[in-house]
């Protein structure tokens, strides 16, 4: 090949590349170019879905408030259809910019739409690349335009306001937490039991009201916020609680930090039984008498034996509710029998065995202090 | 200038090797091994690897008798001239094959994940490009490059990977030897073949005295590849569950989606550059392998032209193949036949005939020897 | 020589053309003639140890001379040589020497007076250094040897010297310490140099553009140095110095990448200091060459990477920008280069205008008019910095182009692109050597020692030189140093 000839060629591939770069960027859309939704609203009414989407609205007033700011932070599009691919392309026609689904915080659905659509929608969720997998799923019981209203008020978002409140909780070993790509896993497992987050209205609040439960891929039931302690010693990662106590004539509170908690399964004679240990640290904080009271040792030992039973009872309460109750494993034990008796599990229908599984609790309960509010003393620290 | 000498180093062996064999494979074998084996993935891979390794030492062994040399420079010593020229040609082929569906799995993987509305064709002019450029600068050049990319590639995928154990949920892996999993083992084997093909790209390096202890090092490597792709399956279900694994496509950019540090938070930009790059460098190796074995059969054409040739036809065979709708159902029934015969069976053939013929040898000499006295 | 070819030779060299000078002096039976250019030489030099003595001597009636007898015991000069072929007085006398010519001898003499109008040491303008010496070369390769030679009193030291240029016959020396330096890259310097056929060098960096290995390559091959203190360093470690009469910056080969990043600072400060400084400049590297491109990458194609609170923040910020972050960065870009380019180029008075022009005008007027979004700003402000921490500026100009390119490539492609266009210049890298030695040394291939030592440096812990340069003598420190 002499010179010319490669000059030739070299000339005519710059060429390709120069239209090739100049004609294309197919894919380059500017941020400011999409509608950057944070919250996908889900209901079924009137045999209708309706999805409610959230979205930043970037023509709103600055941040601080100044010039003006009776602009909406966030805007929300309603739309309607008799399924989903309906009720989308409704959403599409409405939209003036496309849709941006990476920077949805939570998915919210209604209870009467869950329990019709849940695993559908998940399915659904699954298989759009667009939406990141860590986001919340919750389910509320009251109407979702009353939610947006409170949020619209407060210049919030649905979605930003229930992943906070939800790691909030969490961080404060109130609440525990599931993102979407574990429900789908359990969906898809052999044996489906588990509790979503119910968010809801609370005083003109959007709070945590409670956990649904969903049986068998179905919304089943219940469990409102103040019936729940037994469920965050078992479910919380960091679990931190506090405890009115009533000892000699005192009501004491009393913090308790759960150190360990392991869940033992056990199969003997075709008997499942579950050994249930837990250990707690806990410290007095403070009494409602004026004088300060010195524990000895014996007293010590005392209160530690009531927060024990104070402990086993709620345990026992929570896990008793879900074998009569609701008939359903919520907790995922499965999973411990599973690890340790594969084939035994295997041959077994979880859903006919849980209700008959023994539980032990093993509850240990170590008082640090013996002076209310004592900082001095090191182990409390 | 020439004080040093064109030849690849051991270090850079291990690189080559690990990029050549991992290129998308990261990517696609935790939903192979979820589906095929579940929790009891890590076996498999592990014994995979160590008959891989051993292949892979036999290679080793191959070039090291025969210093400076290629497969196609020996292999008429071993199996005659015109077997060596049809497996020189098989291999040629193999790589294209291989150098096409690579190139189709990463349009689909950008199509899917990156650019969706960009046409392949565009994807590929630039991509097909530079990758004959790069196999165009020859292997020692390539082995460089693979030394600076693999170890941004190791160092991030096995920090992102302890990031995912770190936050995945150990019940999802748990029980690591299920006994009723354990009949998946061996089919489960036949599935990871196509992660551990490319260990005959060895047969186009030539080795020289600074390779004298590749063999040992080429057995270590596949075994620390075998580990990688255990601790990657096992980290990808640790994150997304058994069951998830199973049914994403690309399951480990899945997970890396959901893991979250603080500061950054998001992490899967460290694997759009760094992952990017080792599928690069997996296209950049074959399409060398296949310059390299062009270059010798064609030993009058200048390399130039037959890069050229090269990258045109693998242009069009990839925007064939790109339109044909199972391909991934014809490669994953068709590949772990051909890379079998690739990668285990005629290395094995070859190794066992030149043992056999360098005895032989030995034993003549020994007769003449006695024979004078 | 006899009479007429005397006559024929002076009628010539005094020809209007030339413009030299001469003074005849008469003898006995002859006459001196000597010819020289004013403005080379030291005039005063000229008058008092060479005319007057002369002109004593053969003031003398029956005193003869010849070029011996005036070079053993009249003239005073240190550099005088005997010649005899006439057809090299063109180029000795417009050299800057001095030529005596003897009518009734054939031999004429050479004397070295010359006396080129010079600077004095300047301060350094390219390499700043906190804590190093601050004497940097000049144009004059005499005072660039002396101040060489005043660092390094080796016995070893070579100093070669060449002539470059058919018309402007530039002086150019190769230098190097003959019991350390690879005798190959020595001779392929040399070589090099001795092959250039060309009317004219006027400059380090013309000279620089023969000794590359390929004509069309855009990433540096060798090293410019501009203070002494440099040079020995790079002596010792057994490179080759190239000075340049007329330049006053040396070259230096082999270099290889990672010496693109090294300060002396980091030799002569604590070696703590020196990594730190040497991983910063590596990251500042990173960060000039890719913020536009990885901006434009994240804002256009994957915004998905980004934290939510960031991807909404963004998008208020470019709410009212009217380009693409593509055309943006591209214009950003051009404006800094411009802003780079007027400063080198205005004068010093009106320098600090540009400067307030750049910020306040393009920079604030240009967020408030909503042309650009201010994160914009920030990041190729930032990028601008960035550039200014690399040491070596050959470097970055090759950088500042590819950075275009780069951005062209992301605003097509996205990462796709990004990625493929860093692949690009990585292989251009790893597959460039420099003087034999692999450019991307000691990264790839990789040389635990050298890239220890391309990380920290420290004297006491340099016991060895480099392996990648291939010396003769590897040892810096005797074994029982601490």
């Amino acid at each position: 090949m002499n010179f010319k000839k490669i000059k030739v060629f070299a000339a005519s591939l710059i060429m390709l590349y120069v239209i090739l770069f100049s004609s294309g960027c197919w894919d380059a859309l500017d941020l400011n170019e999409r509608s950057i939704v944070t919250t996908v609203l889900l209901d079924y009414n009137e045999d209708k879905i309706i999805f409610y989407i959230e979205m930043a609205n970037p023509d709103k007033a600055t941040t601080n408030g100044s010039g003006g700011g009776s602009e909406d932070k966030y805007l929300v599009v309603k739309s309607v259809g008799k399924d989903f691919v309906e009720a989308r392309n409704n959403a599409n026609e409405k939209m003036d910019k496309p849709v941006y689904l990476s920077a949805v915080r939570s998915i919210v659905m209604t209870e009467r739409f869950a329990k019709l659509h849940f695993i559908e929608y998940l399915h659904r969720f699954r298989s759009d690349e667009n939406y990141r997998k860590k986001i919340d799923t919750v389910i509320t019981r009251d109407e979702p335009e009353e939610l947006l209203k409170i949020t619209k008020e407060k210049k919030q978002s649905l979605g930003f306001v229930t992943e906070d409140i939800i790691e909030t909780l969490e961080e404060q070993g109130k609440s525990f937490k599931r993102t979407t790509m574990r429900l789908l896993e359990n969906i898809s497992a052999k044996y489906t039991g588990m509790l979503i987050p119910c968010m809801g209205i609370s005083e003109e609040e959007i709070a945590l009201v409670g956990y649904s439960v969903v049986n068998n891929n179905k919304v089943d039931g219940f469990l409102p916020v103040e019936e729940i302690e037994g469920m965050i010693l078992l479910k919380a990662e960091k679990v931190k609680t506090n405890y009115r106590l009533h000892y000699n004539d005192m009501n004491m509170t009393v913090k308790v930090t759960q150190k360990k908690r392991t869940i033992k399964a056990n199969y003997d004679n075709e008997q499942i039984s579950m050994d249930v240990n837990m250990e707690y640290k806990a410290e007095l904080l403070y009494g409602d008498k004026k004088e300060p009271y010195n524990f000895q040792e014996e007293d010590a030992k005392a209160l530690g034996e009531l927060l024990k039973e104070r402990i086993k009872e709620e345990l026992a309460e929570a896990i008793g509710r879900s074998q009569t109750e609701f008939n359903c494993d919520y907790y995922q034990f499965d999973d411990e029998f599973r690890i340790k008796y594969p084939i035994e599990f295997d041959r077994m229908d979880w859903y006919e065995e849980y209700p008959k599984i023994k539980f032990n609790y093993n509850i240990k309960v170590k008082l640090g202090t013996v002076w209310i509010m004592d900082y001095s003393n090191d182990e409390a620290k | 200038m020439g004080h040093y000498p064109s030849s690849v180093t051991n270090k850079q062996l291990f690189f080559l090797l690990f990029l050549a064999l991992t290129t998308y494979t990261t990517i696609d074998l935790p939903k192979i091994m979820a589906q095929s084996a579940g929790r009891i993935s890590w076996l498999p891979i592990i014994l995979a690897s160590i008959v891989f390794a051993i292949v892979a030492f036999m290679i080793c062994k191959l070039n090291a008798m025969n210093e400076g040399k290629v497969l196609f420079d020996y292999g008429k010593d071993i199996v005659g001239k015109y077997f060596n020229y049809a497996i020189c040609v098989f291999y040629i082929i193999y790589f294209t094959i291989i150098a096409v569906y690579l190139k189709t799995k990463l349009v689909g993987l950008l199509s899917a994940n990156f650019l969706p509305l960009t046409p392949p064709y565009a994807l590929l002019i630039v991509g097909i490009a530079l990758f004959g450029y790069i196999a165009y600068k020859g292997v020692t050049n390539v082995a460089r490059m693979t030394e600076i990319i693999g170890v941004a590639f190791i160092l991030v995928t096995t920090v992102l990977c302890g990031i995912m154990i770190f936050e995945g949920m150990h019940y999802n892996v748990l029980p690591l030897l299920n006994p009723l999993e354990v009949k998946n083992i061996v089919p489960a084997m036949k599935d990871t073949i196509t992660g551990f093909g490319g260990i005959e790209i060895l047969f186009i390096i030539p080795f020289t005295a600074l390779n004298k202890k590749a063999p040992r090092q080429t057995f270590r490597t596949l075994i620390i590849i075998g580990l990688f792709y255990a601790l990657i399956v096992e980290s990808t279900i640790m994150i997304l569950g058994i069951n998830n694994t199973a049914m994403f496509n690309d399951s480990f950019i899945e997970a890396i989606k959901i893991v979250e540090v603080p500061i950054i938070e998001r992490t899967d930009i460290f694997y759009l550059t760094f992952g990017l790059t080792s599928l690069f460098a997996g296209l950049f190796i074959v399409n060398v392998a296949i310059l390299e074995l062009a270059c010798k059969i064609f030993a009058k054409a200048k390399r130039s032209v037959l890069t050229i040739i090269m990258s045109i036809i693998l242009f069009i065979l990839a925007m064939i193949a790109t339109n044909i709708t199972n391909i991934q159902e014809i490669a994953k029934q068709s590949f772990p036949i051909i890379i079998a015969i690739a990668s285990l069976a005629i290395p094995v053939v070859l190794f066992t005939i030149a043992i056999i013929k360098k005895q032989a040898t030995k034993r003549r000499k020994r007769e003449m020897k006695d024979h004078e006295f | 020589m006899d009479n007429h070819d005397f006559e024929d030779i002076v009628r010539l060299l005094k020809a209007k053309e030339h413009n030299y000078n001469s003074r005849s002096i008469p003898y006995i039976n002859g006459r001196i003639e000597i010819i020289y250019i004013n403005q080379l030489i030291d005039k005063t030099g000229l008058a008092e140890f060479v005319v007057r003595p002369l002109i004593e001597y053969c003031s003398k009636l029956d005193n003869s001379i010849n070029a011996q007898t005036a070079a053993d015991g009249i003239i005073y000069a240190i550099e005088c040589t005997i010649e005899t072929d006439p057809s090299k007085l063109d180029d000795i006398i417009l050299s800057g020497m001095v030529v005596v010519l003897f009518s009734t001898d054939s031999r004429y003499l050479v004397l070295n007076l010359k006396m080129v109008e010079k600077r004095a040491i300047p301060e350094p303008k390219l390499t700043y250094t906190m804590r190093g010496p601050q004497d940097c070369f000049t144009e004059n390769l005499d005072s660039n040897i002396s101040l060489l030679r005043y660092r390094v009193k080796d016995k070893n030291l070579r100093i070669k010297n060449f002539e470059v240029g058919r018309r402007t016959k530039t002086r150019v020396a190769v230098v190097y310490i003959e019991d350390i330096a690879n005798e190959s890259v020595v001779s392929e310097v040399e070589r090099r140099i001795t092959s250039i056929d060309v009317d004219g060098i006027g400059e380090s960096g013309e000279l620089q553009s023969f000794l590359l290995d390929k004509k069309h390559q855009i990433l540096p091959q060798m090293g410019i140095i501009e203070r002494s203190d440099m040079t020995f360093h790079t002596l010792l470690e057994g490179k080759v110095i190239v000075l340049v009469d007329g330049s006053g910056l040396a070259l230096s080969a082999p270099k290889v990448f990672s010496e693109f990043f090294m300060t002396c600072d980091d030799r002569y400060d604590n070696k703590y200091f020196g990594m730190y400084g040497r991983l910063f400049r590596y990251l500042a590297f990173i960060i000039a060459l890719t913020a536009s491109s990885i901006f434009v990458a994240l804002t256009s194609f994957h915004s998905d990477v980004l934290p939510a609170k960031y991807a909404i923040s963004l998008m208020e910020m470019r709410s009212k920008v009217p380009f693409t972050a593509v055309f943006g960065a591209l214009t950003m870009e051009f404006i800094v280069e411009l802003l780079r380019e007027s400063l080198l180029r205005v004068p010093k008075q009106i320098g600090p205008a540009i400067g307030i022009v750049g910020a306040l005008v393009i920079g604030q007027a240009s967020v408030s008019a909503g042309i650009f979004s201010p994160l914009l700003l920030i990041v190729v402000s930032t990028a601008l910095l960035a550039s200014f921490a690399i040491p070596d500026y050959s470097l970055l100009n090759t950088f500042r182009i590819l950075k275009f390119a780069l951005i062209l490539v992301t605003g097509a492609f996205g990462f796709y692109g990004f990625t493929l266009f860093l692949t690009l210049i990585m292989i251009e890298l790893v597959s460039m050597n420099s003087f034999g030695v692999p450019f991307m040394a000691p990264w790839a291939p990789f040389n635990a020692y050298d890239a220890q030592r391309t990380l920290m440096y420290n004297t006491t812990m340099a016991t060895e030189r480099q392996n990648i340069m291939r010396v003769k003598n590897k040892k810096r420190l005797k074994d029982n140093q601490p």
